[in-house]
């Protein structure tokens, strides 16, 4: 190998080639080839002064994915309703569409999904400085899934908490929510 | 009357630059430098009797702990009341740009640098979306005089004479403060609305572009709002806000700022004499200088080039073209110095996206955003490798861990070093970043799945209002509860405790007490040999709340950790 070959990118490839590898060990999960989630989510904010307990983000989603050993593959749609500050401490209410797609590995005989997730997030509903339509992106890290086999069919799965980046409106001084949810949901074998 | 009014408003000027550092962090600012300059000239001329007022100084804690800081950087005679309308001058002038959140709070920023209505660009001497031409400089100067005429009304209004003396009306007014968010703190409204009358004057330097000896004609007004949305045609829009003039620690826009500095004083005192002389001098600083005029500072504080102007309101167009700066003469780059200072640094979309008027926004750019984070995660090695490591870690884990259960049994004491970091806060009224990182030692011992551990946590703040430094943050200790499933592959954990402050902040002093606790639902754990574990937590939430009186200090963070843990 030349030394251009361990670029930090080229590394990470190669990083990743391996946990590919490594992963495809362990059949016996619950699995199917083609499998449909759906799932709601919801962001808690508990710090804010006087407002304990408040949920500021709701969210639901569907998916698909195509399951090959631990390694899944699939698409995402999701409606995801959360609120800002106006500058006079009033809530202002938006919502984004996300359409991405997602990679997602599992570990644990089946019981652990890690995700990741992007694409891109529309503005659906905006304030009065935003116009609806338009077309940012997103990015969503969920580490840890519990996935629970309810029936033959049908698995529960919870993650309790998430990272969820996206910037609906990216032009001038862009909106950008960062959302810490937690998810449950159920995926149909 | 005079001299007190003068004084009590020489007061509101006195913010020494080293203030807001104790305060709020603040370490360079233009706004607060130039403030303090003036007011150290204003309060060198005048004295000031604080029984000559009807003030009366709020007594809470929250107050006087503020105003502990800003008498720091004051003589140490001054009187409460001085240092009081000093604090709240901080609050004023720096509301414009704020309005209580913190800079690095995007949905605020969006709304008040982003507001497409006029008034809130010329609180800033910037242009409003449709001033477009040499007749937008006009109308945006007017708005501009317009915003300072409505602050000192303001100021006026809450500075009632009563049986002789000044009654200020005292009101909350938001200000963000490092590590509390934004608290309401009482304020002068004198003090205030003077604070945003003068950062309007101040930005009149800053944003508007002047040229002659003493800079006292304003050649070209820059915009903002259309520059950040990306759709500023120079020729019709004028010039983007420039971040080069808006510097004023260049050795080339010092004397901008010097010139900024004097209209400051001038326009303290105009406010000191509105009630003996009935607003003379205030109206004869916002209108245009007559010949005989002797000290230009005085007058004309947005006075427009006189002959473009006259060619302008003659609508002699090939006169403008010869007298005024358009982009067809590049602004006057080559004979106005200002004007090319100007030129450097202008503002644009954070992301380098554009807006369409009409159409839906950023439908042509969301993937520059999108490549720019992909190119800068590929930059980064650290930053390639996360999302692949997310992935790679499960795999690598499971495929050791059906050893570990074996080995808990055998070794059922445990002590683990974890090194912790978190950074993105999705707190709506907060800044973006909440940057925080530490260690964690953490001792356990294990009954079948179970584990009991102390926790000894120690957790630096990196506040990012103005600036980066590092606090000492809090020294946090627990106990906790730990199950451990999937043969010991993952672990979920929660610890209670107590988090103790270490450092001094502007409300409260190091040794402050409360609650600290930790929940982590579910990390990986890995045994590459048998009584060493690597373990990863990617999402933990810890809750500090050192300070549990009015503000409290409370901090909720989303930690990633990972550490290594011996078992014996």
């Amino acid at each position: 190998m030349t030394s251009s070959i361990l670029s930090p990118r080229w590394a990470s490839a190669l990083i990743f080639v391996i946990g590919l590898l490594s992963g495809c060990v362990a059949p016996g999960y619950h699995t199917r080839e083609i499998m449909f989630h759906a799932e709601g989510a919801a962001s808690m904010v508990s710090e804010e002064a006087g407002e304990p307990g408040l949920m500021r983000a709701f969210a639901v989603a569907g998916r698909g994915h195509y399951q090959y050993e631990r390694w899944s593959f699939g698409m995402v749609t999701e409606l995801n309703m959360f609120r800002t500050r106006e500058i006079d401490q009033d809530w202002d209410a938006l919502a984004a569409g996300l359409i991405g797609a997602d990679a997602s590995y599992l570990s644990a005989n089946g019981y652990i999904r890690s995700m990741l997730s992007a694409g891109l997030a529309v503005l659906v509903e905006g304030t009065d400085i935003d116009e609806p339509g338009a077309v940012g992106f997103y990015i969503e890290s969920r580490p840890v899934v519990f996935r629970f086999q309810m029936d033959e069919d049908l698995i529960l799965s919870f993650a309790p908490l998430s990272g969820l980046v996206m910037v609906p409106e990216p032009a001038g001084i862009p909106i950008v929510d960062a959302q810490y949810r937690f998810a449950v949901g159920v995926e149909f074998l | 009357m005079k001299r007190l009014l003068v004084a009590l408003c020489a007061a509101l000027f006195a913010t020494p630059a080293q203030a807001y550092t104790l305060v709020t962090s603040v370490s360079e600012s233009c706004h607060e430098r130039l403030t303090f300059e003036a007011i150290s000239l204003v309060l060198a001329e005048f004295e000031f009797d604080p029984s000559g007022t009807g003030l009366v100084v709020p007594t809470d804690r929250v107050t006087r702990r503020f105003m502990d800081n800003v008498r720091r950087t004051l003589p140490e005679d001054t009187a409460d009341e001085l240092v009081f309308i000093a604090m709240s001058m901080i609050t004023g002038v720096r509301a414009p740009d704020t309005e209580g959140h913190s800079t690095l709070n995007l949905t605020a920023l969006r709304r008040l640098h982003a507001d497409p209505s006029p008034i809130g660009q010329y609180a800033h001497a910037l242009r409003g979306p449709a001033d477009d031409g040499l007749q937008g400089d006009l109308t945006a100067i007017e708005g501009t005089k317009q915003v300072i005429r409505e602050e000192i009304a303001l100021a006026l209004a809450a500075a009632r004479v009563v049986d002789g003396k000044i009654v200020d009306v005292i009101e909350p007014r938001p200000l963000f403060v490092d590590h509390y968010g934004t608290v309401d703190l009482k304020v002068s409204l004198v003090g205030y609305h003077l604070g945003r009358a003068l950062h309007a004057m101040q930005d009149a330097h800053a944003h508007m572009v002047r040229s002659g000896e003493n800079y006292e004609h304003i050649v070209h007004v820059t915009n903002y709002v259309d520059a950040v949305n990306g759709h500023l045609k120079e020729s019709r829009d004028g010039l983007a806000h420039s971040d080069a003039l808006d510097d004023c620690s260049r050795e080339d826009v010092a004397p901008i700022a010097e010139a900024a500095r004097a209209r400051s004083v001038a326009l303290a005192n105009a406010f000191g004499s509105i009630r003996a002389d009935g607003g003379e001098a205030l109206e004869r600083g916002l209108s245009a200088c007559p010949d005989n005029a002797t000290d230009p500072f005085q007058c004309g504080w947005l006075e427009y080039e006189p002959v473009c102007q006259a060619a302008i309101e003659a609508g002699d167009t090939e006169k403008q073209a010869e007298v005024c700066c358009t982009a067809a003469n590049d602004f006057c780059e080559d004979t106005v110095p200002a004007a090319k200072i100007a030129h450097e640094d202008p503002a644009g979309p954070y992301l380098g996206c554009q807006t369409t008027p009409g159409a839906p926004s950023g439908a042509n750019g969301w993937w520059v955003a999108l490549i720019g984070l992909l190119g800068l995660l590929g930059r980064r090695r650290l930053g390639a490798a996360v999302p692949f490591v997310l992935l790679l870690v499960p795999g690598l884990a499971n495929a050791q861990a059906t050893t570990i259960e074996t080995v808990e049994v055998k070794h059922p004491w445990s002590i683990a070093l974890e090194g912790h970091g978190a950074a993105i806060n999705d707190t709506p009224n907060a800044s973006f970043l909440d940057v925080e990182f530490g260690y964690t030692l953490r001792a356990g011992y294990q009954i079948d799945r179970w584990r009991i551990t102390a926790v000894v946590d120690r957790s630096w703040w990196v506040p990012m209002e103005f600036g980066v430094r590092v606090d000492r943050g809090t020294l946090n200790l627990g106990i906790g509860g730990e199950v451990h499933f999937f043969d010991g592959f993952i672990r979920s954990g929660i610890t209670l405790g107590t988090a103790s402050l270490l450092f001094d902040t502007a409300f409260d002093e190091s040794g402050e007490f409360g609650y600290y606790s930790e929940m982590r639902p579910a990390g990986f754990r890995w045994l590459p040999i048998e009584n060493l574990a690597i373990v990863f937590d990617p999402a933990t939430i810890t809750f500090s709340y050192p300070v549990v009186r009015n503000p409290p200090l409370r901090k909720l963070h989303r930690r990633a950790s990972v550490g290594v843990e011996y078992l014996f």
